[in-house]
């Protein structure tokens, strides 16, 4: 038996804002944090006598949250028909340079801007968010538990039933998508456009 | 002369295209290398196109901008440096949440 006493009723106050940052990186708006943060506590309570111990009470909620938000992104990426999101506006589509980016998706040169200090970070961090809000669910997902969860390219194809391939396209085209979407929201039109 | 150079600027545009990947396929196994471990092939023809073309090395550059900003929020949030706080009222619906399932 564990000797750390799960104390549910102080969870609120003590873990609440821990979880629901962790939450609000992974998914892209308030209320979804809540409900996942309102979930783990449900879950945990109801498997408080199955906790050994083990790790941190904090460790042990985080955990419980982790596979929460698995199943949420499970759940989501399941419609087919919004996986695909294409990228022919930032390519070009014909011509001799096709394939090459199309003049007005060209990579910036974000110089200065890669100096930020931490508060414009987080505005980046904020614009970022956005974006992923914008782009469809399941392609949401494979940015999320790749770049965000850290979870392998195994892991994420069995969670979300793709194969690797798939996996690798659907996060290339989210990357792009993704810094286009910064450049347009984060820095001023037409700043730092290379000429 | 202006037909010379148009002529000469369309062969050379041939045998870029024919020796280096496209900006699109570049950027894709920047992504898959991510993944998984790329061919030879697939190695050398991304390290040519990086070579050459600035637009995909400012891609990169960027990508690994927005990666290492990630590392440090996640970071932060783990020494208890919050970007969002509950509510009170988030909090209060929370508690309540908590004491119904008791």
């Amino acid at each position: 038996m564990s000797d750390i006493i799960l104390n549910p009723e102080t969870w609120v106050d003590t873990y609440g804002n821990y979880l629901y940052n962790f939450a609000m990186m992974r998914v892209y708006n308030s209320d979804t944090a809540e409900d996942l943060v309102q979930d783990t506590f449900y879950s945990a309570y109801k498997a408080k006598a199955s906790f050994l111990g083990n790790s941190s009470e904090k460790t042990w909620l985080t955990s419980i949250l982790k596979r929460k938000i698995i199943d949420h992104y499970r759940k989501n990426a399941r419609s087919k028909e919004d996986n695909v999101l294409d990228n022919p506006e930032h390519f070009q589509t014909e011509g001799i340079l096709k394939g090459h980016w199309d003049d007005n998706s060209l990579p910036l040169d974000w110089g200065e801007s890669m100096n930020a200090s931490a508060v414009e970070n987080t505005e980046l961090f904020k614009v970022l968010k956005n974006c992923l809000a914008k782009i469809p669910a399941r392609m949401a997902a494979t940015f999320t538990l790749k770049e965000l969860e850290d979870l392998s390219t195994e892991e994420i194809c069995n969670e979300l039933k793709i194969t690797p391939s798939n996996l690798w396209v659907m996060i290339h085209r989210t990357k792009v998508h993704l810094r286009d979407c910064i450049e347009k929201n984060w820095f001023k039109p037409d700043e730092k456009r290379y000429s | 002369m202006i037909w010379c150079m148009n002529v000469f600027k369309k062969i050379w545009i041939i045998f870029l295209k024919a020796t280096y990947r496209t900006c699109g396929e570049a950027t894709y196994l920047m992504a898959k290398e991510e993944c998984a471990k790329l061919t030879s092939s697939e190695r050398s023809r991304l390290h040519r196109h990086m070579s050459r073309c600035k637009y995909c090395n400012a891609y990169l550059h960027e990508q690994e901008f927005l990666a290492h900003n990630i590392d440090v929020i996640k970071h932060n949030i783990e020494v208890d440096k919050y970007l969002y706080f509950l509510t009170p009222e988030q909090k209060e619906r929370l508690k309540n949440g908590l004491k119904a399932n008791e």
